[in-house]
């Protein structure tokens, strides 16, 4: 079998994934240190077996600004725009891989289009269409526009997805007269799980870190996600780069568990790649 | 009983049609969503942008704004500060899409035969996905010139080197200053992509997916030619990614080139402008200069320079890249 690998690969695997690990290990490490420690101690190695953790940094760091309240805004924002994704994602999808209607084509062609589009350049005219709307200092602008399948990528992978449905449930379920809604919903939404594992933990990731478009459009800090509530911290308390650091770590924690919960679907191309003709 | 008339025409043999069954049942209802959202996302957005872009208005009063037709276009032409916004952001990317495709690459190859791949695409693509606000930060203490451990670390290495090298007779062999990182003008893009290439794990993915849909029966033909790794890795592996290289070269190239995040967060007075990227440019012009009409232009100009360079790749690419290796 040609599938063999060159020798000693496995050893600059286990060297790069430590050094990538390396950064979250320290803010972990740093965020259980008093703040002395960071600024006239050392790296890992040195002994400072006498100090205990500095648990308490924790309690310190949710305290000192309403961090708690940023994670709260950040878990409603996510959940919200995340189930939104999925379902109008998951029926944009359904319509261009299953149903036949006038202008599909080009339609198609803008969502190949909005994938690639420069999000962040757009996002100056877009703050003026919601500041006309008078959506701006809510959470409208972060929620609604995911309820209406406004990522070109996930609305592409559901197309994908229902295209590789086989045919024959399709005519099945309609011989037996299902509806649209009917053949989408109880026949072929449960078949492309996968991709609607895939879509959710992807989509929660990025609407989890969200920073530029809060930013914008926020400005009560009772509101802020953990985003830009994190870079308020870094303005008002940066000189304590132990509470930072846990602060960090607690808003790494959700995407963390997310991608542990999801890697079988994020991985399923990888693990079980299509067999070559 | 929602029984519907099937059609059957040569046309559609073998398939089956139904009408719609009634109202709610329209095929409008599942393309509604996202026809709204297309409209409200990104068609009003840019023709009230295009619009607002040719008047004088300050963001606040939309009443007192003046028409000015392609005065803020024309004025773009000699604005060094954007210009050198612009630069800035150029040489930013393209030392950014170099190396980050060249890490994602070699991650690719490595991740690609591993026993547990899945685990090990996890393990690389982690970064990709917990890099936010958090990151940076993290990145910008572990930069830190005086007290971060990338710089204790560098020196502690030269201390014990030196310390050997005295020993057997060299007296300060090595002396060299270590970089200032985030605070420095010439240093402080280079640990931008240091920090960004952290984040490979993405473009990784896109490489591992199309290395893993390679056909292995030309590897294996050459290899019976004799061909040996390197050249097999030249001329039978790289034609055969270069669609995803051209896929990754253009995202990541439009994704560096309005890097908004790690600018914002990290720049300084000791950089002298060394961050200054069009991106935040554009939001400063808007938000601390209160330039509402000519920050659109900038946004629309950039747009529209980046829509052209993709175009042009593409269409460059075609002549390059062969999208069919069936063997048949």
């Amino acid at each position: 079998m040609i599938d063999r690998e060159a020798p000693y690969t496995w050893i600059g695997r286990w060297l790069i994934a430590l050094l990538m690990l390396l950064p979250v290990a320290w803010a972990v490490w740093a965020s259980l240190q008093p703040v002395e420690r960071l600024f006239v101690g050392a790296v890992f190695d040195e002994a400072n077996a006498d100090d205990a953790w500095q648990w308490e940094n924790y309690r310190k760091a949710v305290t000192r600004l309403p961090v708690l309240r940023f994670l709260l805004n950040s878990m409603v924002i996510t959940m919200a725009a995340t189930i939104g994704t999925v379902l109008s994602c998951a029926m944009a999808g359904f319509a261009f891989a299953r149903l036949r209607w006038w202008g599909r084509p080009v339609c198609f062609g803008l969502v190949l289009l909005s994938i690639s589009a420069p999000v962040n350049l757009l996002i100056l005219p877009r703050f003026l269409v919601f500041d006309a709307l008078e959506w701006l200092n809510t959470y409208k602008p972060l929620i609604v526009p995911h309820w209406l399948a406004v990522s070109g990528f996930s609305v592409f992978l559901f197309r994908q997805a229902f295209k590789s449905v086989p045919r024959a449930f399709e005519d099945a379920a309609r011989l037996e007269g299902a509806t649209h809604w009917q053949l989408f919903w109880n026949v072929m939404l449960p078949m492309v799980r996968p991709a609607v594992g895939a879509v959710a933990a992807l989509s929660a990731v990025v609407h989890w870190h969200a920073f530029f478009g809060p930013l914008l459009y926020l400005s009560d800090y009772q509101t802020f996600p953990i985003s830009v509530g994190l870079r308020m911290y870094y303005k008002m308390q940066g000189a304590w780069p132990n509470l930072l650091m846990a602060v960090a770590v607690l808003s790494m924690i959700p995407p963390l568990v997310i991608v542990l919960v999801a890697q079988r679907h994020l991985m399923r191309s990888v693990e079980e790649p299509s067999v070559t003709k | 009983m929602r029984w519907r008339t099937i059609r059957s025409s040569p046309a559609h043999l073998g398939k089956i049609v139904t009408e719609p069954a009634n109202r709610k049942d329209r095929t409008i209802w599942f393309v509604a969503p996202w026809l709204v959202g297309f409209a409200l996302m990104y068609g009003v957005p840019l023709v009230y942008g295009c619009w607002l872009a040719m008047t004088d208005w300050d963001g606040i009063a939309l009443g007192k704004a003046g028409w000015v037709g392609l005065d803020n276009f024309t004025a773009l032409l000699d604005d060094s500060r954007f210009h050198q916004a612009l630069e800035n952001s150029l040489q930013f990317s393209i030392l950014n899409v170099f190396s980050q495709l060249l890490l994602a690459l070699w991650l690719a190859l490595m991740v690609r035969h591993a026993r547990r791949r899945g685990w090990w695409a996890t393990i690389f693509y982690l970064p990709h996905l917990l890099s936010g606000v958090a990151t940076w930060l993290i990145w910008a203490w572990l930069l830190n010139p005086s007290v971060g451990p990338v710089n204790r670390s560098l020196a502690m290495v030269i201390h014990t080197i030196n310390a050997g090298l005295a020993w057997i007779g060299f007296e300060h062999a090595i002396d060299i200053d270590l970089p200032l990182w985030l605070y420095a003008p010439e240093s402080a893009r280079p640990a931008l992509v240091l920090m960004n290439l952290w984040r490979a794990g993405g473009p990784m993915l896109i490489f591992l997916a199309a290395l893993l849909r390679t056909n292995p029966a030309i590897d294996e033909a050459a290899m019976l030619d004799g061909a040996g790794r390197g050249r097999r890795f030249w001329s039978i592996t790289m034609p055969q990614l270069l669609p995803a290289l051209v896929f990754n070269v253009l995202t990541v190239f439009v994704a560096s080139m309005q890097h908004f995040e790690a600018p914002y967060l990290l720049s300084n007075w000791s950089q002298n402008g060394a961050l200054q990227f069009a991106t935040l440019e554009i939001y400063q012009t808007a938000f601390e200069r209160q330039r509402f009409s000519y920050a659109l232009a900038q946004s629309i100009a950039l747009m529209a320079l980046l829509t052209g360079c993709c175009v042009g790749a593409l269409i460059a690419a075609r002549r390059l890249v062969r999208y069919d290796f069936s063997t048949e």
